[in-house]
């Protein structure tokens, strides 16, 4: 009997809080929706852009005379290592080409000398 | 165990549950990305089915655990299955475009996945973006491709469900994502999971409410830890895919258009001939029906089906389920072994 009662509660619960979650969720979305809010967050978006830029330059500035690598260096670094990958990977896949055509080869000689024997 | 010992017990276990536990071995690797295959109990189907997962999750969605995983299902139903998994990118995958992950992985993905399975031809099947980018490639691809699977995969971008106003603006030229997107390079995890939640659900408690209904099931509530780890488990982006999708899909939607280029070759939804089955969700919000539908207007397949699941947008991936209408449509096209 409680348990069905404390059941009833939970499924009140879930079922007004999903209602409210959804309500919610779609006032925020419409808000958001509003082309001045929009426009304004774009705004937001092109001085948060530009000063992160800044900040970039001024690291790759000083990371000459303090010398200490930044962050494109190790990306210049791996993507020869990418590079370097990829060349790889083209051989095995003409190794594995040349492979198949060998045991291709085999079978036909195979299968040849198998009917050059029946004759 | 009552409810609240376990509701508390859920949310307050600080490790990582187990996931991804289906057998595999790697196959083939570039940089991240490992191509994984899971053998079948007992191989029944000739086609091997080749996974493609969306860029914002993690795809171990796919393998939750035993009993939750699509992947799972399907090796037990004698499918070979191949999972590409993108990985994690780093600062160096920055400049990494939606060609480079068509030609470079996916495309290469399924010669890989074919020279493995010595399959003569192959399953795409695709989820959210990643369908997007199966059927892209579906488009230019010179492989045999049998059957084409899209789950909650847009193509038309003429309609949004969420923050039109905002996509009329880029589209006017009103608003420039570029310049932060440029100053980001890769757009980290915690951002990408904050920007999805924004447009599909800012407040969100109600997988708590979830949880609490079934707080005393121990089976239920580890389904429920594993579902939340993955939720909250986004990876970083890199710009240049987010700057080309935005532009060349959300903006002037070229791939409906068939206008889309991918290294050199125009990626026209009509060059599609394989077996159709284009997958939505009644209750999606991100990827809604008429974002997926239009696609079996501009494909040439003769054979194409539309299926309207009852539930979310990551229903098929996450209820760990073959469920019948997949199962039903690919074991007659994929060369059953007699």
């Amino acid at each position: 009997m409680m348990t069905n009662h404390t059941e009833g509660i939970l499924n009140v619960v879930k079922n007004l809080g999903t209602k409210v979650e959804y309500e919610l969720n779609e006032s925020i979305l419409g808000l958001m929706n509003q082309p001045r809010v929009l426009r304004s967050v774009n705004n937001q978006s092109q001085i948060f852009a530009s000063t992160i830029k800044r900040l970039q330059q001024t690291v790759e500035s000083l990371s000459i005379p303090f010398n200490f690598p930044t962050k494109n260096d190790v990306t210049n670094t791996t993507k020869r290592f990418i590079q370097a990958e990829e060349k790889l990977d083209l051989l095995e896949e003409r190794v594995i080409h040349l492979n198949h055509s060998i045991d291709d080869l085999k079978d036909t000689i195979t299968a040849s000398s198998y009917r050059t024997g029946e004759n | 165990m009552n409810k609240w010992t376990g509701f508390l017990k859920a949310i307050t276990t600080t490790e990582d549950p187990m996931v991804g536990m289906t057998p595999r071995n790697p196959v083939w690797k570039k940089n991240k990305a490992t191509l994984w295959h899971y053998p079948p109990k007992e191989k029944k189907y000739n086609i091997p089915i080749f996974m493609i997962y969306s860029l914002i999750n993690q795809p171990f969605i796919l393998d939750l655990g035993p009993k939750y995983s699509l992947i799972e299902a399907l090796t037990n139903s004698g499918y070979d299955v191949y999972l590409l998994d993108f990985g994690i990118p780093s600062y160096e995958d920055k400049d990494l475009t939606m060609d480079d992950y068509i030609l470079r992985y996916i495309k290469k993905g399924v010669q890989r996945a074919l020279l493995h399975s010595k399959a003569e031809e192959i399953s795409l099947l695709g989820f959210c973006m990643g369908g997007t980018f199966a059927a892209i490639y579906a488009s230019i691809a010179e492989e045999p491709i049998k059957n084409l699977i899209l789950s909650v995969a847009p193509v038309d971008f003429s309609t949004f469900s969420v923050l039109e106003n905002g996509i009329d603006l880029l589209r006017e030229g009103e608003i420039h994502l570029e310049p932060l997107l440029d100053a980001w390079g890769l757009i980290p995890a915690r951002s990408m999971k904050s920007g999805i939640r924004l447009v599909s659900a800012p407040i969100y408690y109600s997988h708590y409410l979830s949880l609490l209904s079934h707080a005393d099931d121990e089976e239920k509530n580890l389904k429920w830890r594993r579902y939340n780890h993955w939720a909250k488990s986004h990876i970083p982006f890199p710009a240049a895919t987010l700057k080309q999708m935005m532009n060349d899909l959300g903006k002037d939607n070229k791939l409906i258009k068939g206008q889309l280029i991918i290294g050199n070759k125009q990626a026209k939804l009509d060059n599609i001939h394989a077996n159709l089955l284009a997958v939505g969700a009644t209750y999606d919000r991100l990827v809604p029906k008429e974002q997926i539908l239009p696609i079996t207007d501009h494909v040439s397949s003769i054979d194409k089906t539309f299926h309207m699941l009852k539930g979310g947008h990551g229903s098929l991936a996450k209820d760990g389920k073959a469920p019948s209408y997949l199962t039903n449509w690919l074991s007659i096209r994929s060369n059953p072994i007699l």
